[in-house]
């Protein structure tokens, strides 16, 4: 969860943007919860069922280490409702830096 | 009757070793000092160091082979073999080809926020732009 704790410490770049930041995983609830609490500034989504994964088709088949499937690590730039950039590494070893979400989203939304 | 014995010193092999070893320790604390530093890319180093440390091992147990550098090559390549299935197999992602490509709506879905409330495609569509960020969660 690296990722998380970049976009944590560059919350009020994406905050003067006005860009919310939902966070999603299948965890459950309680996890969640705790994830929430050290990420205070991010919006935590639970998504056990990987039913928004799902919907979205990101799911990387058994890539977890209990060989069950998870989220690809994907992230898109969605405003009003419409997808206006994305990041989809090829490996599940690479990261999107929060520096470089910053810039897409100048790239991407530059009248803000 | 004086004779004199010339035989061939047994080829030196430990710089081999050690060059070897060096390379098969050196992706690991490389990988390590990356993600301290939040610097998560693909880590194609970690298999090409591998293979040098076992191309290295391999070549110490040719120069004088013994049961003991036979075992350091296969202690090296072991980890070269996993090194090259995680970075260049397991860790690839699926293409992506679903409904959320870039100039696409959000498809319809629902989900909870952290403390239990439910979360759908309306809270991304209203309230300004929104970034999506699918992660591994915990393990």
């Amino acid at each position: 969860m690296i990722e998380l704790g970049q976009l944590e410490k560059q919350s009020h770049d994406f905050a003067a943007k006005n860009v919310r930041i939902f966070a999603i995983s299948n965890d459950d609830l309680e996890s969640a919860t705790k994830t929430q609490k050290q990420f205070p500034h991010l919006t935590i989504i639970a998504d056990p069922q990987q039913v928004m994964a799902k919907a979205l088709a990101i799911i990387h088949p058994g890539a977890a280490p209990d060989g069950t499937d998870t989220n690809a690590p994907t992230t898109f730039l969605v405003d009003r409702g419409e997808v206006r950039w994305m990041f989809h590494p090829d490996r599940f070893l690479e990261r999107l830096p929060a520096t470089d979400l910053l810039a897409a989203i100048d790239k991407a939304l530059p009248q803000r | 009757m004086n004779t004199t014995s010339t035989s061939t010193p047994a080829p030196r092999t430990w710089p081999l070793i050690v060059a070897g070893t060096v390379f098969l320790v050196l992706g690991p604390v490389i990988y390590g000092t990356q993600i301290v530093m939040g610097q998560l890319v693909t880590p194609w180093y970690l298999p090409a160091f591998a293979t040098v440390g076992g191309v290295l091992m391999s070549a110490a147990f040719v120069r004088r082979p013994s049961v003991a550098r036979g075992l350091l090559v296969v202690l090296a390549l072991l980890p070269t073999v996993f090194a090259w299935l995680v970075v260049a197999v397991f860790s690839r992602t699926p293409e992506y080809t679903g409904p959320a490509s870039v100039g696409n709506k959000l498809p319809a879905f629902a989900a909870s926020y952290a403390d239990g409330r439910v979360f759908t495609n309306r809270n991304v569509e209203t309230g300004g732009p929104a970034v999506l960020l699918f992660y591994r969660g915990h393990w």
